[in-house]
């Protein structure tokens, strides 16, 4: 009954999101801002718009806010039925007798909801009513105009996903016969970190559809200033930060589980995730150029479309089954609803874009390419450029198929061979651009700028000669020092300068310097996280050494300074699967010197017996890890066979993870603001205005 | 089943009834044009007082050369002071049109002055009093 019940509240709220979305677009209409745009445009003041149609279009708007909050409660409550149903395992619902099992730990069990295809969906709608919720209340007095179609446009997107779950992938779908227990959660999903990454990755992808529906809101009502740019930069941000998180879990995921010694292997499902963060990247960037300069406007709402159609497009790609991957949910009929809502929200933000590009003209052009804004362009045309390249590759295989009938696969070399270079460049251009300022930066001040982290730069090549005589680690290591260097001076400089005026120590200076310019060092922050990131990548890309052994209990084997002895094998009874466990004495080769002991091990799972999960051993330092996975054993672990990796620097990856989050965070912190504008104006402002208008 | 129905029912009046009530009520206070026009006015002297921080701190930690910042500076004055006598004129006192160009620049530096006391940022050696273009 209470499952006919949560259906039924999905269908209301479909009803709810189509009438809510058609009340926003409409009283957008009719709203006076719009209808007085052509004073606005034209500078002239005009007067303030009362008529009936302007009534009604108020109305409309407030209708559609109610509709967001409406439909935000019925979906959570259908939410709520469907995780009350798998903590209390209710196998007459297909999609948890699917999704868990009897002996599944209640953990599991909590986030077996976006374990499967029919409970990710409405998971995804539930987030994506809690942010639509919350920047209808944020925004609601603030941003009178735009607010209707942001409306309009957020319920319409909630619209296509209730018509999925009502129509094509039903989470309360009803099995006539009550079975005894369910066929159990993916083994693979079971790993903290699968519990938390798709969390993160949902949080991202859904919460760009924030900025989006903005910048339609923008096109629609031709409000095409600096308003809505400045509006959807935290906005951006924060859905931007979640998105980076959800791609360094994923990659932690399949590191620890997936055993095969890397994190990342240019999967179509991992690229799916990282296509609409290089694009979500570049708009964070390219917006700060609307925002200081007033150009690069047609391009701004072209990124944010593309961020949102490609989070689109990778959840197609997950959800249809046109590429395999280890992430893939089986094979749906989804597939061909996501194909018809790309093609309207392309062809729709095309047609719109057209219609309004004599709106988006420059304000001004940039003056120098030796400018901040002329190394932002460039660093923007490397990320489109790295994005084609990964889309390119990523459905390389499917095309291939289409053309020629034979399906030929992408895998990581040729990325890395690709997209390697274009990286690489773009680090170049991470380090150059905080060393210019704004407009035009002459010949001394970029001798005065560079000197310093060129010569880091330099200096460490001789050293780094030593590591290796291979020129690809040596350049992409000057070139994380140079990054790193140019950072170091942008805050020594801002402290020093800092501490000369206001004669506070060193630490005070610096702490202040990034408390009252957040977003200038939050960047900073975050640029010096990627560069963590980068020195993980090409230590494991070229340092990486390995060995596939079988070890008899008291053997050994040595690899890269490190001894590693095989004491045996033991089994342990778990709630619901068995682990088998290896055990390794790591000692250090040369000394003898015992390390520590390490444990890979092998889940196999009572449900799925013939899908042995694999738990890699790991002794983790910041110069290297011990990574070694247990493939197989005979004659009870008398001896086991083993791959053992060590893989340079893979630390700095979850580390470079953390401090981009952190960055995030400084970045997005609030400052505090100088007295309002408004309360130097010596008169009260125009009904309807305030303040806050400005600056929200 | 009729629990359900029932249920539903309940839940569907309430919500639709919640969501149609607006169309029925009282308008809410219309956001006006001049409304619009001032908080447009008022984010673009918002972004030029940032552009002018943003270049004393640029110039002040070397990245600008002390010619392009003289020019620069004139520029984001000018612009920011335009702004300010704009929306004095439109939105200020009866007579704010013809209040004098000293007054404009001494609110301009105030303005600066109070952005830069909240911000605690270095202080900018180069930047004097706005030299009319």
């Amino acid at each position: 009954m209470i499952f006919d019940f949560a259906y039924l509240t999905l269908v209301l709220a479909l009803v709810l999101s189509a009438f809510g979305a058609a009340a926003g677009f409409w009283g957008g209409r009719l709203v006076p801002g719009v209808a007085s745009q052509g004073t606005a445009a034209s500078g002239q003041n005009g007067p303030t718009v009362r008529n009936p149609s302007a009534a009604w279009g108020h109305r409309l708007t407030a209708s559609s806010f109610h509709s967001i909050y409406a439909v935000c409660a019925l979906v959570g409550i259908s939410a709520a039925v469907l995780w009350y149903g798998l903590l209390t395992d209710q196998f007459q619902i297909t999609y948890i007798w699917n999704s868990s099992e009897r002996t599944l730990p209640t953990f599991y069990k909590f986030a077996a909801i976006w374990g499967g295809q029919a409970g990710s969906l409405l998971f995804w709608t539930l987030l994506l009513s809690l942010f639509t919720t919350a920047a209808a209340l944020t925004f609601r007095a603030s941003q009178g105009t735009l607010m209707p179609y942001v409306n309009g446009t957020l319920l319409a997107i909630i619209l296509f996903f209730l018509v999925l779950l009502v129509f094509s992938a039903n989470p309360f779908e009803q099995i006539g016969v009550v079975p005894s227990d369910g066929r159990g959660l993916n083994p693979l999903l079971q790993n903290y970190w699968m519990v938390i990454h798709p969390v993160m990755l949902y949080l991202g992808w859904v919460g760009l559809s924030i900025p989006f529906a903005f910048a339609v809101a923008a096109l629609l009502s031709r409000r095409l200033d600096r308003r809505w740019v400045r509006t959807v930069r935290r906005w951006t941000l924060i859905p931007w930060m979640f998105l980076s998180a959800g791609i360094i879990m994923g990659s932690q995921w399949a590191y620890m589980e997936l055993g095969w010694g890397g994190y990342w292997a240019w999967d179509p499902v991992e690229n799916a995730s990282f296509l609409p963060w290089l694009t979500a990247t570049a708009f964070l960037h390219s917006i700060i150029i609307q925002e200081q300069r007033g150009i690069l406007k047609v391009w701004n709402v072209t990124l944010i479309w593309l961020t949102f159609t490609l989070v689109i497009l990778g959840t197609f790609t997950t959800r249809s089954g046109i590429l395999s991957s280890v992430h893939s949910f089986a094979q749906s009929p989804v597939g061909p609803y996501f194909l018809v809502f790309l093609a309207v929200i392309t062809v729709g933000f095309l047609l719109l874009l057209y219609q309004r590009l004599p709106f988006l003209q420059g304000e001004n052009e940039i003056d120098s390419i030796s400018s901040r804004e002329g190394a932002f362009l460039a660093n923007n045309w490397l990320f489109a450029g790295i994005a084609f390249v990964v889309l390119w590759g990523t459905f390389y295989p499917m095309f291939s198929e289409i053309l020629t009938g034979e399906r030929i696969s992408v895998a990581a070399p040729w990325f890395n061979r690709v997209a390697g270079p274009l990286f690489l460049l773009l680090f170049v251009l991470m380090g150059v651009g905080p060393l210019l300022g704004w407009r035009r930066t002459g010949a001394n001040a970029l001798r005065r700028q560079f000197t310093w982290p060129l010569a880091a730069a330099l200096i460490s090549v001789p050293f780094l000669l030593f590591t290796s005589r291979n020129i690809f680690p040596i350049v992409g290591f000057s070139v994380c020092i140079f990054v790193a260097a140019t950072i170091v001076q942008e805050f020594v400089r801002g402290a020093t300068a800092r501490r000369r005026s206001r004669g506070e120590p060193l630490p005070a200076a610096l702490w202040g310097l990034i408390r009252r310019n957040g977003r200038r060092y939050g960047g900073y922050v975050i640029h010096f996280g990627i560069v963590l990131i980068g020195v993980a990548i090409i230590g494991n890309e070229f340092y990486q050494s390995t060995t596939h052994v079988t070890l008899s209990e008291g053997d050994t084997v040595e690899l890269s300074g490190y001894t590693l002895k095989y004491v045996g094998l033991e089994s342990e009874q778990k709630s619901n699967h068995t682990e088998i466990r290896a055990t390794l004495n790591v000692s250090d080769a040369s000394s003898g010197r015992p390390l520590s002991k390490i444990f890979p091990r092998r889940n196999i799972y009572e449900k799925t017996p013939d899908q042995p999960t694999s738990e890699v051993g790991l002794r983790m330092t910041p110069a290297e890890d011990v990574y070694v996975i247990l493939n197989g054993w005979e004659g009870d672990g008398k001896s086991a066979t083993f791959t053992v990796y060590i893989n340079p620097l893979t630390m700095w990856m979850w580390v470079g993870g953390l401090l981009v989050v952190l960055g995030t965070l400084v970045s997005v912190w609030p400052h505090p603001q100088p007295a309002r504008a408004s309360q130097e104006l010596t008169s009260p402002m125009p009904e309807g205005a305030t303040a806050g208008q400005a600056t929200a | 089943m009729w629990v359900t129905l029932t249920l539903i029912s309940i839940v569907g009046i309430a919500a639709v009834g919640y969501v149609v009530w607006p169309l029925f009520g009282r308008t809410e206070g219309p956001v006006s044009s001049e409304g619009e026009q001032l908080a447009d006015l008022l984010t673009r002297k918002e972004v030029a007082l940032e552009a002018i921080r943003e270049l004393e701190f640029d110039h002040g930690v070397g990245k600008i050369e002390d010619a392009d910042f003289e020019r620069f500076n004139r520029i984001l004055r000018n612009r920011a002071l335009r702004l300010i006598e704009l929306i004095d004129a439109r939105y200020g006192a009866a007579d704010s049109t013809r209040t004098p160009f000293f007054q404009l620049s001494e609110g301009l530096e105030h303005d600066i002055l109070s952005r830069r006391r909240v911000e605690e940022l270095p202080p900018n050696e180069s930047g004097g009093r706005l030299q009319e273009e």
